[in-house]
């Protein structure tokens, strides 16, 4: 098996969650079926739109400041991650650092029963990279 | 109808710098990579599960990929759906006003391929496409 499974999904940012959730559907029939509200606390509102084996992760700002904020104050609205399946986050960590790359503690996910870890954008191109363990 | 997420586009500055991260130190096989001179790109395409990883690094400052370097940086630039008709989707996309880049669909890497237009979706480029056989 390899080590980076699948997308998990994509995280888009948005200034306007129901806009887009309103344009995803019409353009592409993508549905929210699910909405979480300050999710661990956080403060932003997301909604998960399901296509094929991964998910569109919609993702509105609720507040000025905090992780998320100040990222999309910066970015603006458009693409904002990738998150790539592993099934040993632990080790698929300890592999990247041996190999170089930067990667952040590992925390808890916001979809209940997942764990994640950041791969510097530095390290993977600009890109940022979720890396997500599912239990 | 949508079916998948076909890939991810990732636009470089260098297409081996960066298969040198996604490729041998994520692992990921690349299963096709060509020069498509009509789009101003050097493309590989890296297989993850069922979708792929795009990377594309511009063949001049003045193509599109190019500008969006010299605008945003590196980084991921377009997310690309797989359908099984690429020609009604976007017959239907033009039905509902959709604003697009492409009014036909044309030969791309990923097959028969249009694209919307960002503004279609709040800032994000969507490429549409059907695999051909």
């Amino acid at each position: 098996m390899p080590m980076f499974k699948r997308i998990d999904h994509v995280v888009i940012a948005t200034e306007d969650l129901a806009d887009a959730a309103a344009k995803w559907e019409r353009n592409l029939g993508l549905k929210a079926t699910e909405r979480l509200s300050r999710p661990l606390g956080a403060g932003f509102e997301v909604a998960r739109l399901p296509v094929g084996d991964a998910f569109i992760e919609l993702v509105q700002p609720l507040e000025e400041t905090g992780r998320f904020a100040e990222q999309f104050k910066e970015r603006g609205e458009g693409f904002f991650s990738i998150s790539i399946e592993v099934d040993d986050l632990d080790a698929a960590m300890g592999y990247l650092q041996a190999k170089g790359a930067r990667v952040s503690e590992p925390e808890p996910g916001i979809w209940p029963g997942s764990r994640v870890a950041r791969i510097s954008q530095s390290s993977a191109h600009g890109v940022s990279i979720q890396l997500i363990e599912r239990r | 109808m949508i079916q998948k997420i076909h890939h991810v586009g990732i636009a470089v500055h260098s297409l081996d710098e960066a298969l040198r991260f996604y490729s041998e130190t994520l692992g990921l096989p690349v299963h096709a990579s060509a020069t498509v001179e009509e789009q101003g790109v050097k493309a590989a395409l890296l297989t993850i599960g069922q979708s792929e990883i795009e990377l594309l690094e511009p063949l001049s400052p003045e193509s599109p990929v190019g500008k969006f370097l010299e605008r945003k940086g590196e980084g991921l630039h377009h997310i690309c759906f797989q359908t099984p008709d690429v020609d009604a989707e976007l017959e239907g996309l033009k039905g509902k006003g959709v604003e697009l880049v492409d009014q036909h669909p044309r030969k791309g890497l990923a097959g028969m391929i249009c694209f919307l237009h960002p503004k279609a979706s709040r800032g994000v480029l969507v490429e549409l496409a059907t695999p051909l056989e």
